[in-house]
C-alpha cells in the first residue's frame, strides 16, 4: 500500500452537494463543507470481489430476468474502467440498473404510466477483465417524466455503480446516450460543471454493433486515483 | 502537446430506485442466485465479538431517509483489512427509515504514519438528492480512551466529534444516526490531495 496515491476528487468534474435545480438536494445536501483528510488505510484498502461471485448471465439484462425477450432496442455497452493515470482497473465490480424501454422501473415506488415488461428486470453486474474492460447487453431505457417542481424529463440513462481497488474510489454515476436532446435540459445533468457533462455521454460505436441484432455504445469510466509522479499520456481526456 | 490527466467521470445521484440495482433481492427482484452483495460482512466461521448496529439517516427537515443505502467497510477483529470480507451494504427500511446490521467488532487499525486508529466503521451513503456519495466514519462510545487518540477524530473540530460516535443501545448493541443537514449535521470527509492536506 503506497502513500503517494492521490485519491482526491478532480476539481470541476463533480456536482456540488446542493444544486438548486434538483429539488431533492434541498433537504439532503450537507451545509458544511467536507473535512479534508489524507487517505488512510480505511480509504486505500477496499473489498475484492472474486469472479466466482458473478453468474454467467449477470451482465445480460435481456436474459437475466423473467421469461421471454424484453421489448425495446437491444444495445451492447462496452468500455474500460480506468484510473486517473489512464491505467485499466482489472477486477472492478460494475453494477447497473435502469428503466425498461417505456421508462418504467421495476420498483415499488415507480408509479410511471408505462407498463412493466415481464421479460425485463433492470439490473446487471460484471467484473472488468485484466485490461479493465467491461461489457453489458441490455435494451435502451426510455426517458420519463419526474416530479421536480416543473416539467422535468430524465434523458435515457443507465445508473452505474463502481468499485475500484480502494474504497475511496467508490463512484455512482449515470450514463447518457449521445444525441439525446433531453440531456441539456435535465436538472440532474446540469448540476455538473459544463465541461464535465461529456464524460457521462456514451458514444455510438458502429464498429462494435452486431449486424441485424444490436447497436453498440462505448462508455469509459475514470475513477479517482493517480500517482503524483506518474508520467501522463496525452490522450484520453474527455471533452 | 502537454500531457493531460485522465479526468474523473462525474458523480451523479443514485436516484430513488437504487435498490433495484444494489439490492435487487431485497427489492423483490429475484437476481444473482438470491443473494445480494454485502448482506453479510464476515463468514460464520470468523471469530470475534458480535455486535448489532441500527443505522438511521435523517435529512435537514428531520425526516428519515427511507430510500437510501449505507455501505460499510471495516477491519476484522484483528484490525486487518481483508479484501474478501468486511464489506456490508444496507438499505434504509422504508418503514422506520433505519436498517439493522450485524457484524463483528473491528480491531484497531494502524494508520500509515504508525498511529493507532480507534475501532471504527468507514461508511458511504448514497440516495436520491445526494449528488456525490457521502463519506463518514462511526466510532464506538465505549472506546473513549482510544477515541481520544484517534488521528482522524482529533482532526475533527471538537464541537462536532460526537456526530461520529454511536450511542450504546444495550449489550453489544449500538445506534448511529447520520444527519445529512442541520445543527447536528454529521461530519463528512473528503480525501485531500497531498498538496492541500
Amino acid at each position: 500500500m503506497t502513500t503517494d496515491r492521490d485519491l482526491s476528487p478532480d476539481p470541476g468534474r463533480h456536482p456540488a452537494a446542493r444544486t438548486p435545480g434538483y429539488r431533492s438536494t434541498g433537504a439532503r445536501a450537507p451545509c458544511q463543507p467536507p473535512l479534508l483528510l489524507p487517505a488512510s488505510v480505511s480509504e486505500l484498502s477496499g473489498p475484492v470481489f472474486g469472479e466466482s461471485l458473478i453468474g454467467l448471465q449477470d451482465h445480460d439484462l435481456t436474459r437475466n430476468f423473467g421469461t421471454g425477450a424484453p421489448l425495446g432496442n437491444r444495445i451492447h455497452i462496452h468500455g474500460r474502467v480506468l484510473d486517473g493515470d489512464g491505467k485499466g482497473v482489472p477486477g472492478a465490480l460494475v453494477e447497473v440498473w435502469q428503466a425498461n424501454a417505456g421508462g418504467r422501473y421495476r420498483a415499488q415506488g415507480d408509479k410511471g404510466i408505462a407498463p412493466l415488461d415481464p421479460g425485463f428486470g433492470g439490473c446487471g453486474r460484471t467484473l472488468t477483465d485484466s485490461s479493465g474492460c467491461y461489457r453489458f447487453v441490455t435494451i435502451e431505457p426510455g426517458p420519463y417524466p419526474w416530479a421536480n417542481g416543473g416539467n422535468d424529463w430524465r434523458p435515457r440513462h443507465i445508473h452505474f455503480s463502481l468499485f475500484g481497488t480502494a474504497f475511496a474510489q467508490r463512484l455512482i454515476s449515470q450514463m447518457y446516450f449521445e444525441g439525446d436532446p433531453l440531456i441539456e435540459r435535465c436538472a440532474i445533468v446540469q448540476g455538473l460543471p459544463r465541461s464535465a457533462v461529456g464524460s457521462l455521454v456514451a458514444r455510438l460505436d458502429m464498429e462494435r454493433t452486431v449486424p441485424m441484432t444490436a447497436v453498440a455504445y462505448a462508455f469509459d469510466i475514470v475513477l479517482r486515483g493517480r500517482h503524483s509522479t506518474a508520467l501522463q499520456t496525452p490522450q484520453g481526456a474527455w471533452p | 502537446m502537454s500531457p493531460k490527466p485522465f479526468l474523473q467521470t462525474g458523480s451523479q445521484t443514485a436516484g430513488p430506485f437504487l435498490h433495484i440495482g444494489l439490492g435487487p433481492n431485497h427489492a423483490g427482484i429475484p437476481a444473482y442466485g438470491g443473494e445480494d452483495l454485502g448482506a453479510r460482512l464476515f463468514p460464520e466461521s470468523q471469530p470475534g465479538k458480535e455486535i448489532e448496529l441500527q443505522l438511521g439517516v435523517q435529512d435537514g427537515n428531520g425526516d428519515s431517509v427511507t430510500d437510501g443505502v449505507v455501505e460499510v467497510w471495516q477491519a476484522d477483529p484483528e484490525g486487518r483489512y481483508r479484501g474478501n470480507c468486511g464489506f456490508g451494504r444496507f438499505f434504509l427500511d422504508s418503514g422506520a427509515g433505519t436498517c439493522r446490521m450485524r457484524t463483528l467488532l473491528p480491531g484497531c487499525v494502524t494508520a500509515l504514519g504508525g498511529a493507532r486508529e480507534a475501532p471504527h466503521l468507514t461508511l458511504w451513503v448514497a440516495a436520491r438528492g445526494i449528488n456525490v456519495g457521502l463519506r463518514t466514519r462511526m466510532y464506538f462510545p465505549d472506546r473513549a480512551e482510544e477515541n481520544s487518540k484517534d488521528p482522524i477524530l482529533l482532526a475533527v473540530p471538537a464541537a462536532r466529534r460526537s456526530t461520529l460516535v454511536a450511542k450504546a443501545a444495550g449489550e453489544h448493541r449500538y445506534r448511529f444516526d447520520i444527519v445529512l443537514q442541520g445543527p447536528s449535521e454529521t461530519v463528512f470527509f473528503e480525501i485531500g490531495s497531498r498538496a492541500n492536506v
